[in-house]
This record gives C-alpha cells, structure tokens and sequence, in this order.
C-alpha cells in the first residue's frame, strides 16, 4: 500500500490560515466545522525592570497547521462502530462513508488530533480525506498545498516526502505523543517545544478550532 | 467525500455558513427546490463550468500585492477558486498565490450583506428627514428611479441653498483605478464637494521626510535585492498581514539566503513569528528614542560611517551642517547633549521605549558592524503625534551605517519595490481616465503630496480639503484646520453626505462616535455599495452597486510586478447596477450631460486598460514597452478607436492566462538599488533635496511640516511627546494602556468583515499581555470592556506573551454594530476608541490612543463572530 502523508515546515508558517481558509470554501463547510486548522502556540514571561518596563524572558511562539494525519493506526476507524471511517487500501487515506455513518462523534473522541468534525444539519462525521476526488481527477496536490504563501505544506507518498524533507518530529506542543502512527512529517520551529513539556500554552480562542 | 460542488449545494451552502437567509440573486436561476437541497451524494461533480479569472482588487496592501483568483462558474454561479498553482514556481517569478481574503471572494461576493435593491428609510421623507433615526430605522424597498429621483432633488436641493461646501463626498476627490467612482465625477462637474482626503492614511508620517531629506519617493530595494543584505533591521513587520501575496515569502527566502532577521516591535507578530531570528518588544510609538539611543552609542564609539556622512548628508555635525543653518542645531551635538545638557544615552531611551540599555548598545553594534543592512519601517511606525520625527530618525540611522545605494543597503517604508512605487515593473492602462476627461473638483487646493501648497494659494476662501482625522469633530464644530492657516480656521457647514467611492468611512476614520453624530445630524445621506456595512447602514437611501466580478472587462494592476485580467464573473446580483449608470442618472436628472460624469463608455475603458499596459525593460532608464499585441481585429470586436500595437502576448493569451508577470532574474535589469547614481557621483547626480545630498538636517521639512499647524518638529530627529493626551508617556491611571491597531487577515480594512469563514479564522479580539491581564484578573476567551474617552467596545479577550505589558491591540476594520441601550459598540470598530487627532503632514497618529481595559460583568453577551448573524437591512424582504 502507498501511504500518503501532508509535510509541515512550521519554521515557515506565518499563521495566515490561507490552507483552513482555502479549504472550507472550497468544501463549503459549515461555521463550526474545518478539515484543517492552524495552532499557535506561545510561552514566556515577563520580569519588571528599573525603568518601569518590562523584559521577556524566553518568550516564543510558533504555528502548526495540522489537518488528518491519516494515521497509519487511525484510532477513528479502529473505533468507528458502523465501519464509516475507512482506511484506502490505495493511497492510505481516511475517509468517512456518509451513507454509513450515523454520526456518533466516536472518531471524534478517539482521534489525538480532533480531526472529524461532526456536521449538524447533515448528522454525519466530516474529515479531510486529502482532495481525493481533486487528486483522482487531476493529479497534483490537496488544495492546503497548493495554496500555502509560505509554501510550508507539502504532500506526497510518505516515503518520498522523508526523502525530501527528512524524518521531522511529529511530537511537538501543542500536538500529542504519536501513538497513531501520524502521517504528518512536521520541520519544527526552531522554539518548538516537546509534546508533553507543558512550557506554553495553544492560544487560539475556542471558536477558532 | 465531501460535498459536491453544484450549484444546488452551493445556494444551501448560503444559508449555512452565513446564519442568514439564502441568496437567491441569480438572474435565470429558480429557488432550489426542497428535495434537491438534500443532495448529498458522493460522486465527484462532472466539472461542466468555466474556468475564469476573478478580480481580487481588495485593497489589502496599499500595492504591495494583489493574487490570482481562477474561479469556477457553471450557469452563472461561481463555484469554486483555485489560485496560480499551475504555472512554474520559483523566487525569481512566484506563483501569485492567494491569501485566505482572496480564498474567501465567492463568500464575499454572494454574502447576504449583498444590498440587494435600492431602499429608504422607513423614517425619511423630503420634509422630515428623521435624521436620529439613522442606524435604527426599518427600510423599505423603491425602484431605482424613485431613488434616484429622490437622490437628485436633494442634492439640487442643497446645491442651490448651500453650494458645493455643503455636500461631503466621504471619499478621495480623485479616486481612480479600482477604486473608481464616477458618481465623484459628477459631484466635480458640478461644482465640487468637500472631501475628508487632506493627508495621509496608510502612508503615516512618512512621504514628507522622504521626499525631503532623499528628493524622491517610495524608494524601496526589489525582492531578489534583499537577498544580498547581510541584516535586515525592520521597525514593525507584519508583512503577512500587511502586505500579503509573496512579500513575507520572500523575505524568508532572503533569510534563508543569509541575512538575518530583528523585528522591532511591540507583539511578535504572526509573520515574526515566522521570519524574525530576533524579536526586539518596544513600547508602541517610541522607535525614536531607541533609535536615537543606538545613535548615542554609535557616536560614543565612533562606529558611525563618518566617510558616508561627510561626503553624501549634511546635517549629521557641526561641519557638515547646510547653508544657513546655525550649527549648534546638528544632529550629533542633539544626541550628545552639547547644549541641551541632556545626553541621549542608551539609558535614557530605555526609560521611554523599554528596550534595555544594553540592548540597544548591543543591536547598535551589530548594525555598524555589519556591512549590508536593509533597514525597513512599517508605515505606522509614524502614524503617532508628530509621527516625521521617526521616520527622520530611521533615515538618519540608515546614513549612520552609510552604504545606501550600494547592493545590500537599503532605507525603506515600503519595503520591497511595489505598486505603489511610481516606476512598477508593469502597468495596466487607464481604465478610470484614459480619455483625460474626469472632471476634476474646483475646490482642490494646489498640493505638496496630500497637504495644501500655502505658497500656491491665492485665495484662502477658495478651497476645501478636510483632514482624515478631525473630519468629524470638525463637521460637528462648523470649522477645521488651524489658526496658523492663511486665513485662519476654515468654517465648514456639511448638509448632505454621500457615502460611496469604495470608502465605510464612518467605520474607518478615527472617533466614529462623532461620525456617527455627524451622519444624524444631516439633512440627507445617501450611499452607493455592493454591502450593507456600517456607512450605509445609517444612510436614507441606499443604493446596490454591482462588484468587480459583476463589472469585469479590463486589465487591472496594484502590485509592482504583475498585470491582471479581470473576467465578469457573473451577471449583476439582484438589482445592483455599477456607479457609471448612477452617475449617469442622476447627471441627467441634475442637468449634466452624462458623458461629462461617465466620460468613458466600458468598451472604452476595457481597451484603454489593454492598450495601456506596459512592462519595464530597464530600471535604471524606466525604459518601458508596450504588454500587448492589439489587432485591428481586437479593436473593432470592441468598437472603439484605436491603433494596433504589437507587445509580449496578445489579448486573447492575456485573457486565456488571466495575467502578466514580470519575467525577473538577480541582478537583472529590473534591479532596484536606490541612489545608486548618486553614491557612484553624488556632484554628477545630485539629489533632489535642497542641498543635493541626504538632509539629516533638513529646514524645509521642518518649516512646511510646522505651518501645516498639527505638530512642530525639528529639523533633525528629535525624541518628543507630540501630544500631551495621547502615546507613550501620557498614559494616565483613567488610561494605563496604549492602544494600537494592526491589520487582520480577516479583512482588507473594513472590507470583508461579513464573510463568516474568516471571521471564524480571525476572531475580533483585544490582544493584551499576560502581565496586565493577570493585574485585572482576564483569562483568554473572557468578554473585556476596552474604554477611551471616545468610547467603549466590547471584545473578547486574548492573553498573549507575546505582546509587550502596557499595550492592547484590536486591529483595524471592523464593524461597527453599536449597542443602542449603552452606546457599546460590540462590533469592536478601533474607531470607537481613537482620537480625532490630525499630526504634522495631516496624518493620523492613532497608535498610542489611551484606554483602559477591565473584565467586563455588565449583562451584555456576545455570540463567536462566526455565529454573529450579518446586520440585515430590517423591513426588507429576502
């Protein structure tokens, strides 16, 4: 089976959202729904100096835009009840069927990343299945790709994007521990903080995730 | 897999995201029926469309970009946008790649902000305008010729009981390109009218000092010249959001490339966050004294450039001062504190800006010993009281170092050479007054850049030009300006507004309380839009103008390096008509003849645009050559006069393609060094300045700047507070924080505020620190209550690190939607909160409007923007 996998440079992302934005109008979701979402996360303090200012100290911040990771392991067909959430023997790419699914957010839950998203009106799951349809039909990349001003995404089969890009690190704040086998390949900031380490903190405000 | 993009699923896609009733304002297209809007099967949409180019004309950047939108539109109703993925994507020539503002155009465009028909006021009537009911009022729908009907015989009206004087046209006098507006034509063929344009907006205090102490305007390195900088020193880069398409892309190449990277800044903003090696916080509006601080320490050390400064500036000591000046008034002395007794040490700039003494000693080193550095200053650096005196300070600074116009070494507002530059690498032709017949508005005083000439004016009485900033205030005071004009303050008696030619000013110019009153105040207000936004929402009759993608037809540019085709992408919504059949309707119900409003018919201005458009062969000469190849063909398919002309590509490949860019190579002859033939013979090429070198002294700035009566300067970088209630070191304990405002991906300005995608993106929050937010007990997500003396905004709250303790950011642009009950604007509009405070060349000096944040308790709620419904003309039927 091929595996394909999304590559993320997070030491060129300037958090303009371009990839969620692209994507959404171009799937036409929902307020409350986004195949793909750009983090920030920040830390640092502040010391009061002499002069009635202040300094930073350690201070950073740095973005993921983070999608699926059509995981090799993917806990959300692992745990998906009906079988809606399938694994593309082809391309290895998570999809969810919406004639089978009866949109019971189990995915949800069990995803590390948060990634399906429940759409109301249609009472079924939605997830990034990386263009598939566009891919079948055209060839080239997902929609985040191509569009990325930063050109900080890149997709293709896993192994020929760890050739490229080399190994990265998944396991980075304010991602999880990789327990699912990501197929994210993520160049980390160069302030990127360990996943676990617990030195900053994810910024966005709730309605933005 | 998704949901597939049909026409169908797209009107129902309307009414989801946008919490609203659906659009159905497709000419030819019934109402989706019921069972076809549960069609959601997962077979991939056979594409049986067209592929079209989109306008993006968004004014998102002042020129320093605009995008490719390629969209897909089956029976009339845009679909899908893709952006230039398909072409070769180097550095030399990139992909015009959209940002999610351009993504986000059929949300935009088909948004149920859309006005939809020409409405009025319930309230209003020719007798009894009902004038406080503005804002509130329920609408009703009328045709387009009572609007205009009504329209018409109140300007006559006003006309002939007040003149022209009395009739405010919220926009600029000459707006052209995409901006244009001939409804503004008519208003000048008819005698004029005032404008709110005197000054600057986005350019801050900056065009002045320029032109000035460098004799010219705009300079700015090209982005493959940055590439051989060494450093890039940049004062507030927020290129991302500033400046959109490549430009931040760009700069981290040229980082990549070696050169590293110190952002000064009050937050480390998102594009910093990206690109910048080191981020220097800095109390906003304070970069003079740090830069003055590094000055100190340089001349300390003698690590200034003293064979630059002898041999191209004047003013930097008492040597090298100009004819006339005493020389005690130098620069250096200034620094050392000869006279004053006041030395300017790294200590005594880190009391004002914060950035520790050492520091500043230590970035000072750093860029005298580095040998290529491309200092850049963000245009709001200068947007504060008496906003010149930094960007004197920035120039002098760049001469300290020396090498300026030599590759690596560059001085610059814009930062990378851009549409906005006089000289772009390629230009469309004039599609707004290729026939030289607008009319121009009388009473236009002569100018020096957008402030009047004095010297010029004749007659004090015989013009009308009112500041961005005061504008308001004024109106509701009967005069503007200042004691020291020729003739003193100017009385100003405003009866009728229209609100048109692109501008939401009652959104976007400062103290939109007072603007707010000014629109209740008139006699009659009438606006001309394609959206419902704030300034029509307190109009008495609105007008729906159709958008670029219902327009269409001409070749468009506002970057330095690319020319766009602008396909119609759709037919007019509902029944939006462009601003030529306005101005023709109401030229013919006001006596003018109609071709002296609209003076071009669209065939005209589609083939003037083509025609027109232009490429640079040489940077050096500003050689230019003709795009396109036109054939008589091309001509008399248009049906209008013309000569064939051959170019680089015909119309139709032009069309086809959708756009032009530069072919660009390093080291081309495209490459933009500026005041390279100065530094190579400054006695052969002298500057345009009063003494032909750089002016670090320079009398003449400081005299006109000072007679326009707003702010005083020096002529040399001095470190002041230009206003004793506003910016860094007039904080008071009523107001502790300096407010400044930054740009949002969210929108272009106010542009864009309704689409619901990117205020889920972009949430509009009040950034504050960790540290004053921890002293007021606010948690990120908590609703605060943001307070000046000019008003009051309710927003949520993001505690950030990131951003320097005693400064709050909410960014620019949104809408105003005003709680009647409290006065609370729950929009979070900045505009609310800023002063009305004109500053030297008549910029706005906004950054630093003091206010006060407190976790708010009162019973108010707000729902996440994105679940906000879009304030919807009451009384209106879908």
């Amino acid at each position: 089976m091929t595996q394909y996998a999304f590559h993320f440079d997070s030491s060129k992302c300037t958090g303009c959202k371009t990839c969620q934005v692209a994507c959404k109008e171009t799937y036409k979701l929902g307020p409350n729904n986004l195949y793909r979402k750009v983090l920030n996360y920040q830390g640092g303090t502040w010391k009061p100096t002499e002069t009635g200012h202040y300094v930073p100290e350690g201070v950073f911040g740095y973005f993921v835009s983070l999608a699926c990771n059509h995981c090799t392991d993917a806990a959300c067909v692992a745990n998906c009840p009906t079988g809606a959430m399938q694994k593309d023997d082809e391309t290895g790419i998570v999809w969810t069927d919406h004639e089978v699914c009866i949109g019971c957010k189990t995915c949800q839950t069990a995803c590390p990343y948060g990634a399906p998203t429940f759409a109301e009106d249609e009472g079924y799951m939605l997830k990034c299945d990386m263009c598939k349809d566009e891919l079948a039909a055209k060839g080239g990349k997902p929609i985040c790709v191509t569009g990325c001003p930063m050109r900080a995404l890149d997709f293709g089969i896993r192994e020929e994007m760890v050739a490229a890009y080399g190994e990265g690190d998944v396991e980075i704040e304010p991602l999880p521990q990789n327990t699912t086998g990501a197929n994210l390949i993520i160049e980390p900031h160069r302030n990127a903080q360990k996943s676990g380490s617990g030195t900053g903190a994810l910024v966005n405000l709730e309605e933005e995730l | 897999m998704g949901t597939p993009l049909t026409r169908r699923s797209f009107v129902k896609w309307g009414t989801a995201a946008a919490g609203a009733t659906a659009l159905v304002g497709f000419t030819g297209c019934a109402a989706p029926e019921a069972e076809e809007l549960s069609e959601t099967g997962d077979a991939p949409a056979e594409e049986t469309g067209t592929w079209l180019t989109g306008a993006c004309m968004n004014n998102c950047s002042c020129g320093s970009s605009r995008c490719l939108l390629r969209v897909y539109v089956e029976d009339g109703v845009p679909l899908k946008i893709r952006t230039d993925e398909e072409d070769e994507d180097s550095i030399e020539v990139p992909q015009r790649r959209a940002c999610p503002r351009g993504r986000a155009q059929i949300s935009n465009m088909t948004s149920p902000a859309r006005i939809k028909y020409p409405m009025k006021r319930k309230g209003w009537s020719p007798d009894a305008p009902n004038g406080e009911m503005r804002g509130r009022d329920e609408w009703e729908r009328i045709s387009w010729d009572e609007a205009l009907d009504y329209i018409a015989a109140e300007m006559k009206k006003a006309y002939d009981a007040y003149g022209p004087r009395s009739i405010l046209a919220a926009g600029y006098d000459d707006i052209g390109d995409t901006y244009f507006d001939p409804v503004i034509c008519l208003l000048n063929a008819k005698g004029g009218a005032v404008h709110h344009d005197m000054g600057t907006v986005s350019l801050g205090s900056w065009p002045l000092p320029e032109l000035m102490m460098t004799g010219g305007m705009l300079a700015a390195p090209d982005s493959l010249a940055i590439q051989d900088s060494d450093l890039h020193f940049h004062f507030g880069n927020n290129w991302m959001a500033n400046k959109g398409g490549n430009t931040a892309y760009q700069l981290d190449y040229a980082k990549r490339e070696g050169g590293k990277v110190i952002i000064v800044e009050p937050w480390l903003n998102q594009t910093a966050q990206a690109v910048a090696d080191e981020w220097v916080p800095i109390v906003p509006g304070t970069d003079t004294a740090f830069c003055i601080g590094m000055a100190y320490h340089m001349i300390e050390n003698n690590l200034q450039d003293q064979a630059f400064l002898d041999k191209y500036c004047v003013g930097f000591d008492a040597e090298h001062m100009p004819e006339g000046a005493d020389p005690k008034d130098n620069f250096k002395d200034y620094v050392l504190g000869t006279y004053d007794k006041e030395p300017k040490t790294p200590e005594w700039a880190e009391a004002i800006c914060g950035v520790p003494a050492a520091d500043i000693r230590r970035l000072a080193e750093e860029i005298a010993g580095t040998e290529k550095v491309n200092f850049f200053a963000g245009q709001s650096t200068t947007k504060i009281p008496a906003g010149e005196m930094f960007a004197q300070a920035f120039y002098t600074l760049a001469m300290m170092h020396g090498g300026l116009g030599t590759p690596g070494n560059y001085a610059s507002w814009v930062g990378l050479h851009e549409g906005m530059s006089a000289t772009p690498y390629c230009m469309a032709g004039d599609s707004s007054n290729g026939a030289g017949k607008n009319p121009v508005n009388p009473l236009t005083p002569p100018l020096v850049m957008s402030t009047p000439n004095w010297a010029e004016i004749e007659d004090p009485a015989s013009w009308e030009k009112v500041d961005h900033s005061e504008c308001w205030i004024s109106i509701l005071n009967g005069e503007y300006g200042r004691d020291i004009w020729p003739g003193g303050k100017k009385p100003l008696d405003i009866h009728v507004i229209y609100s048109g030619a692109y501008q939401n000013s009652l959104n976007s110019l400062p103290n939109a309380n007072a603007a707010i009153k000014v629109f209740r105040k008139m006699d009659f207000v009438w606006g001309a839009n394609p959206f419902f936004d704030p300034s029509r929402q307190y109009c008495d009759i609105v007008l729906p103008v159709a958008t670029w993608w219902e327009k269409g037809n001409i070749a468009w540019m506002n970057n330095s390096d690319t020319v766009y085709w602008a396909d119609r992408i759709m037919e007019p919504l509902f029944e939006s008509k462009p601003e030529g059949y306005i101005a023709e309707e109401l030229a013919k119900r006001l006596d003018v003849d109609p071709t002296a409003a609209n003076t071009m018919t669209d065939a005209e201005r589609t083939y003037s645009s083509l025609a027109g458009a232009m490429y640079m062969t040489d940077h050096d000469t500003m050689g230019y050559a003709p795009l396109l190849t036109i054939s008589q063909a091309d001509i008399d398919e248009l049906g209008v006069e013309g000569a064939p002309q051959e170019g680089l590509m015909t119309v139709a490949e032009f069309k086809e393609k959708g756009f032009f860019k530069i072919p660009r190579q390093k080291d081309d002859a495209l490459t933009s060094v500026p005041w390279k033939a100065f530094y190579a013979d400054p006695e052969a090429n002298p500057l345009a300045t009063s003494t032909g070198k750089f002016e670090i002294y320079c009398a003449g700035l400081a005299a006109y700047i000072n007679s326009v009566g707003f702010s005083t300067i020096s002529p040399i970088a001095k470190w002041q507070i230009g206003d004793p209630e506003q910016g860094a070191g007039t904080q008071t304990e009523q107001f502790p924080l300096l407010l400044w405002t930054p740009h949002s991906l969210r929108r272009a300005h106010t542009v864009n505020d309704n689409v619901v995608s990117l205020r889920e993106a972009f949430p509009q929050e009040c950034f504050m620190s960790t540290v004053d937010a921890e002293a007021r007990g606010i948690k990120t997500g908590d609703l605060v209550l943001m307070t000046s003396p000019h008003g009051q905004v309710l927003r949520p709250a993001k505690v950030l690190p990131t951003i320097v303790p005693g400064a709050v950011a909410l960014q620019d642009g949104a809408w105003i939607r005003i709680d009647e009950e409290t006065g609370i604007d729950l929009g979070g509009d900045p505009n609310i909160l800023q002063a009305p405070k004109s500053s030297g060349e008549a910029s706005q000096s906004w950054t630093g409007t003091l206010v006060q944040v407190e976790k708010y308790t009162g019973p108010l709620t707000l729902d996440p923007d994105k679940n906000t419904p879009i304030v919807m003309p009451v009384g209106i039927e879908e």
